[in-house]
C-alpha cells in the first residue's frame, strides 16, 4: 500500500510536471496547417503599405542620384490596397506612390486589370495566358496574400501579442509576418524596406457581381488568344 | 455531220451474255432477212439479181457492223470493274491497258516503233487475246480470189490512207506498206444463218462473209477542228480591233484546244512538212464566213489580222464543241458558210484538191467525239505515293484507318475524292441546264466550264443572261453588301462547310465550283501545317497548329507561337481541308477575273481572299526609339521635347512583297490606296522587370484602327519586298511616322510608349541595366489581352478613305502573339547617332542577313516565306547570329535549314526549302505523308532558280488576270501554300483531277452550257509521234509581262520549239505505248520527275514545264473510243462444188463501208456515229 502510495506521490508530480513542459512547448510548436487561412467568403480588407525612408549614399553621384530618383518615378509603390471579396468574386482598389490608382478584379483564377494611366483599358490574365514570364504584373497575383507565400510551418517562431492580438509569429530571413492566432489572417507584414498592416471588417455590401463589361472583355480575351478570327 | 440513224446500240450491259443477245438479235435479224430474201427471189423474180445481191450485201454488211461493235462493247464489259445503280452501269478499266481496245493483228512494234499507228486490230484467223471476240475468222485471206475472180487488192484496204503508204513518193498510190512490218489483209469472217461461223471448208450454210480493219480515228488530228491560218500570233498578244468579243488577247501559243494544234508540223516526207499556205486553204475554206480570208480557194486564201482574228474569235467562242458549222452571220461572205467534212471521202477529195500530201493524211480524221464529262477517280492510295494511309484526327488526335487510302475509298460515301463517274443520282431531280436527272445517272454529267468564273464580279454586276440564281447553282455563292461573297449550299453544313458529293446527291442538285474543288483535289494535301496533329493542342510535343477548341495559344518558351486563325468552332483554319478550298477558289478567281479586287468569299464565318497581283505583308519588326532634340512626326511638327524625349517609343514596321512575276504591271482595274490596320487587340511597349512602369497601352478597335496608309503607286509595284516608308506613308497617329535630324526615319503603327530607364542625364552609363532593359510588344508577356490583329486593306474603287466600310480586306494576321526573348537580343535601332552610349553595344546587326527582310532585320518579329499565305510563319526574333536562324528563312540564302524552332516538329514537315525542293528529303511533306513538290517542283539546279533571290522575277509565278485559254492555266493558281501552285506537272499531284473536272468554254460569259459532246479531242492513248508533235508544239511556255498587260511578246522564242516538241513527243508515246492513261489527270506522269531532267524540252521553272500540259489537255481525250471500221461485206454462197478451197466462194454482191462510231469507255455509251458508204 505504502509501495503504491509512494509510486501515486511520484507519478502524479511527474505527470503535472510533462503537462507543464507540453505547455510550455506549444508556445513554440506550429499550430495544424494550414499556418495561414483564405480570406473568408464574404469580407473587405485594407492594406497598408508603409516605406522606410532609403539612407543617402555618400558617395553617391549626383547622376546616380537623379538616375535613383527616376527609377523610383518609374516603379510607383502600392500604398493601399482595399480587398472587397465576396465568394468567387474579389475586387481590388489600388492606389501607388505615383498617384495612379488601380481596379483589380477577379473572379476565380481569371484577374482584369485597370489603372489610371490607361482608362478604359482592362487587361485579362487567365492561368492559360502564363507560363514562364518573369514578370510581376497581375497575372500572378492569384492569391489572397501572394507577399506571404513563405509562411509554413517550418517559419514558425512562437506567439507573440501585436497591437493587442494574440498573434502566431513567422520569419523567413528579412521577412516577418503576424497573423491573429484566431483566425490565422494577417496583421502585420514586416519586408526589408516596408511593412504592411491589415485590417478587416465586414462586407457592406450585397454580393459583388462582376461587371458585364468585364465578362465581355474576357470572352474577347479568349477568341483573341485562340486567335478566333471575327470577321466585321 | 448528222451521224446515220440506222444504227441504234442497246446500252452495254455488265454480263457476257450481253453479246450473246446481241449475237442472238443479229441471227434473228440476218435469219428474218434471208427468209424474206428467199420469199422475194420465188415470188418476185422480175427483180434483178443485182439489186437483190446489192441488198443483201448491205444487209449483210451492217449487221457485220453490229457485231463488231457488239464485240467492242463486250470487250469494255471484260476489261472492267462494273459497278450498276438502276440500270446504269459504270465501266471502271481494270487496269491501264483496259483503256484501249485490245491490239490484234497489226504488225509488231520494233524498237519502239509502230508501223501502222493508226491500226487497232483486223480480222483474223486464229485471233486470240480479245475479251468477248465473236466475230471470229476464218482461214481465209481478204486478198484470196473468189470463185467467180472477185479479190480485195490491197490497196483497197489504204482507200482512207491511215497506213502508211508503200511508196511515198507517189502521188496517187495508196497502196499501204506490207510484209511482217506491214499491212495484211484482214481475213474473212463467214457468215452462216447461225451466224458468224468459223468454217474450214466451204459449206452451203455460209451466206456471206466480212472482213475489216478496225483504226484509232480518235487519234487523229479531226480536220473539222484542227489548224489554224497565219497571221495568228504566237504569244499572247493584245487583241486587234475589230474586238467583238472584247477579248484581251489573241494568239495561239497558250492553246486551249486541237483548233491550236500546228499542222505544219506534220510530216509530208516528201517534203518536208504541211505548208502554212495548205493549212490555210483547208482554214479558209472550213472557216470562210466566219474567218473572211481574202483569196478564193484555187488562188489560195490570203489572212490579214482582222481575218485571222475573226478565226480566232470563232474558235474560242465556239458554243457547239464544233459538232456543227459556226451560225452564218446575217450577211455570210460572198453568199457562203463556214464547211464542215461530212464524211472522210469529202476530206479526201478535199486534200486532193488542195493538192495535200497524201502522206500526211494518215494524221488526220474527221469524226472524233467526246462527252464532256469527268472521268477521273483516284486511282492510288496515299502509301501508294509513298505517303501513309492513316490520318488523324485533329480534334481528338485518334487515328483514322485509311483516311488517305484514296484508292480504297473511291466509291465510299463520305469520301471527299470520288470515283466521279459512280456518283449517282440517287433522286431523280431537274438539272440546271434543264434536262431531268435519272436516278442511277452520274451526278457530275459534264465539266464546269471554267468562263463561269466570269460570273463572280468584284463590282458584283452580273454578266448579261446570268441571274443569282445561277451564281447560287454554280457557286453556292450569294453575295452581301460588303461585296462578300458568302457559301452556303445548304444543309448538311448549311454554310459550315462544303458538301461532299454523295452530299449533293442527296440533296436533288449538281455540285458546285467549290464542291467539285473539293472533290478533285487529294484530301490529303489539304489543311498542312506546322505540328503533330496527333498531339493537337500540344505545345511540347509539336502539335500546337492543330488545336481545336483547347488549350489558348501560349508560346513556348521564348519562341514564337505562330500566327494562328481558329474560326467559330475554335479549330485552326489552316488545318481545315474546307477552308483552303475556299481559298483556292477564291484565287482561281483572282487569276481569271481582269482585276485586281481581291474576291472574298467567306465559308463558316471566315473570310477569304483570292491572291491577286498586290503586295501582301511579308515581314514585321519593331522600331524602339528614345529620339534626340528635333525629330520630326507625321503631324509634321516636332513633339513636346521633355515628353518625347524621356520616354522609349516603339513602332511596328511592315514589309510588303508581290511575290508575282507582273508585279510591276498593274490592271487596268485595281485598287490603289492601301492601308495596314490594327483592328483588334491591345500592345504595349514596356520594359523587361518594370512591369509596372508608367506603360501606354495602345487600344485597337474596328471603329478607330490604328494604320499607316500608302499608295501602291509609290513602291515600284513591291516587285521586292519593300518596308513602308518616311515619305511615302501617313498614319492614323501623327507619331506613327518619325525623322530625325540625321534622317533616320520610320512609319509603322505607333504601339506607344513607356519611361526611359534610359533617360538622358539620368542614368549612368553603368548602370547593370543591359539585357534587362529590352522594351517588350506587350503582347508576349501574355497578361494583356487580347492580342492584336493586323490587317491589310485596300480602299474599295469609289471608296472614301474616311469611311471604315470602304476599306475591304485581304489579308489577315489574327492575333499577333510573338515570342519573347530575354537573351538581350539588340531592340533598338542602330546606327543612329541619337543613340545613347548604352545601344552602341548592342549596333551588331549584319547586314542584310536575310535578304528578303526589308524591315529592321534584328527586330523582325514576324516572317514569312511566301507572303501570300499565313501557313509556316514564324513570329521570333531571331537576333543577328545567322546560326540562330532555324526558320523559313534559311532557305531564303540557300542554307541548309533545319526547320522552325518552335516546338518539336512534326517529322512530316522537317524542311522547309519547299521552294527548292531537290532532294527527296526535301519536299513538302503533306498531310498524306505523301512528299509533293513545290514549284521549282524538284528541278531547281542554280541560284538563279530561286524565285526568293532579289531581282529573280523569271522564276516567280505569273497573275494571268485574264480568263483562262486552256484548263492548264490552272496551274498558275496559288495553292495557298508557301510557293506552292496547283501542280499539274507531277506523276503524284494531288491537283490533277482539276484537269478532268473543268473545262474551258466558249468564250464569253460562260452562261450557256457547255455541249455535252464535243469533237476535236485528240487520244492521247493512240496518238502518233506527229499527231503529239503538233498538240506540243509552239506551246507558250514562258509568260513575260510586259508593260501593255499582255504576258509575253510576239514570236516564237518562248515556245516549245519544234525540235524539242519531236523529242517530247517521242517520250510521250513511248511512255503511253506502255502505260495507257486512264483519266487526263495521268498527263503529268508523261514526263520526267527526275529532277536532273533539266533541259530544253524540259526547263526547271514550274509553269514553263506546264506548258505542255496546257497544250494537251484540252485537246486531249482518254474515254471514247473513237474508231474507224473499215469493213468489206460479200453476200455469196459456196457452189456445191466448192471442194475444200475455202476461196471458192462466190461473191454475188459487195459493199465497203467505212463505219465512224464513238464508244465511252466509261458508260459502253455509243455517243455517235456515221456510216459512210466507200465510193472506188
Amino acid at each position: 500500500m505504502i509501495k503504491k502510495l509512494i509510486a501515486f506521490g511520484l507519478v502524479i508530480p511527474l505527470m503535472g510536471a510533462l503537462v507543464l513542459a507540453r505547455a510550455a512547448d506549444s508556445e513554440k510548436e506550429a499550430p495544424q496547417d494550414p499556418q495561414m487561412r483564405d480570406l473568408p467568403h464574404s469580407i473587405a480588407l485594407m492594406k497598408t503599405f508603409v516605406y522606410k525612408p532609403t539612407p543617402e549614399d555618400p558617395n553617391q553621384t549626383p547622376k546616380e542620384k537623379a538616375a535613383k530618383e527616376f527609377l523610383e518615378q518609374m516603379s510607383p509603390r502600392l500604398l493601399k490596397v482595399e480587398v472587397l471579396k465576396s465568394g468567387e468574386i474579389r475586387k481590388e482598389n489600388r492606389r501607388y506612390s505615383t498617384g495612379k490608382t488601380a481596379e483589380v478584379w477577379r473572379s476565380g483564377r481569371v484577374t482584369f486589370f485597370e489603372d489610371s494611366t490607361n482608362p478604359g483599358i482592362v487587361m485579362v490574365s487567365t492561368p492559360e495566358m502564363r507560363q514562364d514570364s518573369d514578370d510581376t504584373g497581375p497575372a500572378k497575383e492569384v492569391a489572397d496574400f501572394e507577399e506571404l507565400g513563405w509562411v509554413s510551418r517550418e517559419a514558425f517562431q512562437g506567439r507573440e501579442t501585436r497591437q493587442g492580438v494574440p498573434c502566431l509569429m513567422y520569419k523567413n530571413g528579412s521577412l516577418a509576418a503576424w497573423l491573429d492566432a484566431s483566425t490565422r489572417l494577417p496583421i502585420l507584414f514586416v519586408a526589408g524596406d516596408h511593412h504592411i498592416t491589415y485590417s478587416y471588417k465586414p462586407l457592406s455590401q450585397g454580393p459583388l457581381v462582376l461587371p458585364d463589361r468585364l465578362v465581355k472583355e474576357l470572352n474577347r480575351s479568349i477568341r483573341g488568344w485562340r486567335g478566333e478570327y471575327i470577321r466585321h | 455531220m448528222q451521224s446515220s440513224s440506222l444504227f441504234s446500240y442497246s446500252q452495254c450491259h455488265p454480263r457476257r451474255g450481253v453479246a450473246l443477245v446481241i449475237v442472238l438479235a443479229f441471227l434473228v435479224l440476218l435469219s428474218g432477212l434471208v427468209i424474206a430474201f428467199f420469199v422475194r427471189v420465188v415470188t418476185e423474180r422480175q427483180v434483178s439479181n443485182s439489186n437483190l445481191s446489192d441488198t443483201k450485201s448491205d444487209i449483210l454488211a451492217r449487221s457485220a457492223l453490229d457485231v463488231i461493235v457488239g464485240d467492242l462493247k463486250q470487250e469494255i464489259v471484260l476489261g472492267s470493274d462494273i459497278a450498276t445503280v438502276n440500270g446504269i452501269s459504270i465501266y471502271q478499266p481494270k487496269s491501264a491497258a483496259n483503256m484501249l481496245p485490245t491490239r490484234s493483228g497489226a504488225p509488231p512494234i520494233v524498237s519502239g516503233s509502230n508501223p501502222i499507228p493508226n491500226l487497232v486490230r483486223r480480222s483474223m484467223v486464229n485471233a486470240t487475246g480479245i475479251p468477248g471476240l465473236t466475230g471470229v475468222a476464218s482461214n481465209l485471206s481478204s486478198s484470196g480470189t473468189s470463185a467467180n475472180n472477185r479479190s480485195i487488192k490491197l490497196a483497197r484496204w489504204n482507200a482512207h490512207y491511215l497506213i502508211p503508204r508503200s511508196d511515198t513518193s507517189d502521188t496517187i498510190d495508196f497502196t499501204p506498206i506490207s510484209g511482217a512490218s506491214g499491212f495484211t489483209p484482214p481475213d474473212w469472217v463467214m457468215v452462216t444463218a447461225n451466224g458468224p461461223a468459223v468454217i474450214t471448208s466451204p459449206t452451203n450454210s455460209v451466206i456471206g462473209r466480212y472482213a475489216y480493219a478496225i483504226y484509232n480515228e480518235g487519234a487523229l488530228l479531226d480536220v473539222n477542228v484542227a489548224g489554224y491560218p497565219s497571221k495568228l500570233p504566237a504569244g499572247d498578244m493584245p487583241h486587234p480591233s475589230p474586238n467583238p468579243l472584247s477579248l484581251l488577247e489573241w494568239g495561239y501559243a497558250r492553246k486551249g484546244g486541237v483548233a491550236f494544234a500546228d499542222l505544219t508540223q506534220l510530216p509530208t516526207i516528201t517534203s518536208g512538212t504541211l505548208s502554212q499556205t495548205l493549212v490555210d486553204r483547208l482554214v479558209g475554206w472550213r472557216n470562210y464566213a466566219s474567218a473572211q480570208p481574202g483569196g478564193t480557194f484555187k488562188g489560195g486564201y490570203t489572212f490579214d489580222d482582222p481575218a485571222a482574228a475573226r478565226y480566232f474569235d470563232t474558235v474560242v467562242s465556239a458554243t457547239n464543241g464544233f459538232l456543227s458549222v459556226a451560225t452564218p452571220s446575217s450577211s455570210p461572205s460572198s453568199g457562203q458558210t463556214d464547211q464542215v467534212f461530212t464524211s472522210r471521202q469529202a476530206f479526201l477529195k478535199f486534200s486532193r484538191d488542195a493538192g495535200i500530201s497524201q502522206n500526211v493524211l494518215q494524221y488526220l480524221g474527221t469524226f472524233s467525239r467526246e462527252k464532256n464529262a469527268p472521268s477521273w477517280s483516284p486511282l492510288l492510295n496515299a502509301s501508294d505515293l509513298g505517303g501513309q494511309n492513316n490520318g488523324v484526327n485533329i480534334t481528338s488526335g485518334a487515328v483514322i484507318t485509311d483516311e488517305y487510302a484514296y484508292y480504297k475509298k473511291a466509291d465510299a460515301a463520305d469520301a471527299f475524292n470520288r470515283r466521279i463517274a459512280n456518283v449517282r443520282v440517287t433522286d431523280s431531280f431537274d438539272r440546271v441546264d434543264g434536262s431531268t436527272a435519272v436516278v442511277g445517272e452520274p451526278l457530275v454529267k459534264q465539266r464546269f466550264d471554267l468562263n463561269r468564273l466570269s460570273w463572280i464580279r468584284y463590282d458584283g454586276t452580273l454578266p448579261s443572261g446570268v441571274t443569282a440564281a445561277d451564281v447560287m447553282n454554280y457557286f453556292g455563292l450569294t453575295r452581301e453588301s460588303s461585296g462578300a461573297w458568302i457559301y452556303n449550299h445548304g444543309a448538311p453544313g448549311n454554310g459550315a462547310r462544303i458538301n461532299t458529293l454523295e452530299e449533293v446527291a442527296a440533296q436533288k442538285r449538281e455540285p458546285d465550283f467549290f464542291e467539285l474543288l473539293q472533290a478533285g483535289i487529294l484530301k490529303g494535301s489539304m489543311g498542312l501545317v506546322s505540328g503533330d496533329p496527333a498531339f493537337s493542342g500540344d505545345v511540347a510535343k509539336g502539335g500546337e497548329f492543330y488545336r481545336a477548341g483547347g488549350p489558348l495559344r501560349v508560346p513556348s518558351g521564348n519562341n514564337g507561337s505562330n500566327v494562328v486563325r481558329t474560326d467559330v468552332d475554335g479549330k485552326v483554319v489552316a488545318a481545315q481541308e474546307k477552308y483552303q478550298v475556299m481559298q483556292i477558289g477564291a484565287s482561281i478567281i483572282d487569276q481569271f477575273d481582269e482585276d485586281d479586287y481581291p474576291t472574298e468569299v467567306v465559308l463558316n464565318g471566315q473570310p477569304f481572299t483570292g491572291v491577286e497581283n498586290l503586295p501582301y505583308i511579308n515581314a514585321m519588326a519593331t522600331t524602339v526609339l528614345r529620339p534626340v532634340l528635333g525629330v520630326t512626326t507625321g503631324d509634321g511638327g516636332t513633339l513636346l521635347q521633355d515628353e518625347w524625349q524621356t520616354r522609349v517609343h516603339q513602332w511596328l514596321t511592315f514589309s510588303l512583297w508581290n511575290p508575282h512575276r507582273n508585279a510591276k504591271v498593274a490592271a487596268a482595274k485595281r485598287p490603289t490606296i492601301f492601308r495596314i490596320a490594327a483592328v483588334d487587340g491591345m500592345v504595349a511597349p514596356r520594359l523587361q522587370n518594370l512591369a509596372t512602369a508608367d506603360q501606354k497601352i495602345q487600344q485597337f478597335t474596328r471603329s478607330t484602327p490604328s494604320w499607316i496608309r500608302f499608295n501602291i503607286g509609290d513602291y515600284n509595284g513591291f516587285s521586292e519586298p519593300t518596308a513602308l516608308n518616311y515619305a511615302f506613308s501617313e498614319t492614323s497617329n501623327p507619331n506613327g511616322r518619325f525623322e530625325t535630324p540625321s534622317k533616320f526615319s520610320r512609319a509603322g503603327i505607333y504601339l506607344g510608349s513607356s519611361s526611359a530607364v534610359d533617360c538622358k542625364e539620368k542614368v549612368p552609363l553603368s548602370a547593370p541595366l543591359g539585357n534587362t532593359i529590352a522594351p517588350y510588344f506587350n503582347t508576349a508577356k501574355r497578361d494583356l489581352s487580347p492580342p492584336p490583329t493586323f490587317e491589310l486593306q485596300y480602299l474599295r474603287e469609289g471608296g472614301n478613305a474616311n469611311s471604315e466600310s470602304d476599306w475591304r480586306t485581304y489579308q489577315i494576321i489574327s492575333s499577333f502573339v510573338h515570342g519573347q526573348d530575354t537573351a538581350g537580343d539588340p531592340y533598338f535601332e542602330p546606327a543612329d547617332p541619337g543613340w545613347i552610349q548604352n545601344a552602341s553595344t548592342w549596333n551588331s546587326s549584319v547586314a542584310s542577313q536575310y535578304t528578303r527582310l526589308t524591315v529592321d532585320q534584328d527586330n523582325c518579329i514576324y516572317a514569312i516565306l511566301d507572303p501570300r499565305s499565313l501557313r509556316f510563319n514564324v513570329t521570333r526574333w531571331q537576333g543577328n547570329n545567322p546560326n540562330n536562324l532555324k526558320l523559313a528563312l534559311s532557305a531564303i540564302n540557300g542554307k541548309s535549314p533545319s526547320g522552325p524552332t518552335v516546338g518539336p516538329w512534326y517529322t512530316g514537315v522537317t524542311d522547309f526549302a519547299y521552294t527548292v525542293n531537290n532532294t527527296a528529303g526535301n519536299r513538302y511533306t503533306d498531310r498524306d505523308f505523301v512528299p509533293r513538290v513545290g514549284d521549282l517542283a524538284g528541278w531547281y539546279t542554280a541560284a538563279a532558280d530561286n524565285p526568293l533571290t532579289a531581282g529573280s522575277l523569271a522564276n516567280r509565278n505569273v497573275m494571268l488576270n485574264r480568263p483562262f485559254r486552256s484548263v492548264g492555266e490552272l496551274g498558275f493558281v496559288f495553292r495557298d501554300t508557301p510557293w506552292r501552285t496547283l501542280n499539274l506537272i507531277s506523276a503524284n499531284s494531288a491537283d490533277s483531277a482539276l484537269l478532268d473536272l473543268f473545262c474551258v468554254g466558249a468564250a464569253g460569259n460562260g452562261a450557256l452550257p457547255p455541249p455535252s459532246v464535243v469533237a476535236g479531242k485528240v487520244d492521247i492513248n493512240g496518238a502518233s509521234i506527229p499527231v503529239l508533235k503538233a498538240l506540243i508544239a509552239n506551246a507558250l511556255r514562258d509568260y513575260q509581262p510586259n508593260a501593255d498587260q499582255t504576258l509575253t511578246t510576239a514570236g516564237t522564242a518562248n515556245v516549245v520549239s519544234a525540235s524539242d516538241s519531236q523529242l517530247i513527243a517521242a517520250d510521250i508515246a513511248t511512255k503511253i505505248r506502255t502505260t495507257p492513261l486512264v483519266n487526263l489527270a495521268n498527263i503529268p506522269g508523261l514526263f520526267p520527275q527526275d529532277a536532273s531532267k533539266d533541259n530544253n524540252m524540259y526547263p526547271g521553272v514550274k509553269w514553263k514545264r506546264e506548258a505542255l500540259v496546257r497544250a494537251l489537255a484540252d485537246s486531249s481525250s482518254t474515254r471514247t473510243w473513237n474508231l474507224l471500221i473499215d469493213v468489206i461485206a460479200q453476200s455469196g454462197r459456196y457452189a456445191p462444188n466448192a471442194g475444200t478451197d475455202l476461196n471458192k466462194f462466190t461473191v454475188e454482191g459487195e459493199k465497203h463501208y467505212w463505219f465512224h462510231v464513238a464508244i465511252d469507255r466509261f458508260t459502253g455509251e455509243v455517243i455517235d456515229q456515221q456510216l459512210e458508204l466507200v465510193r472506188e
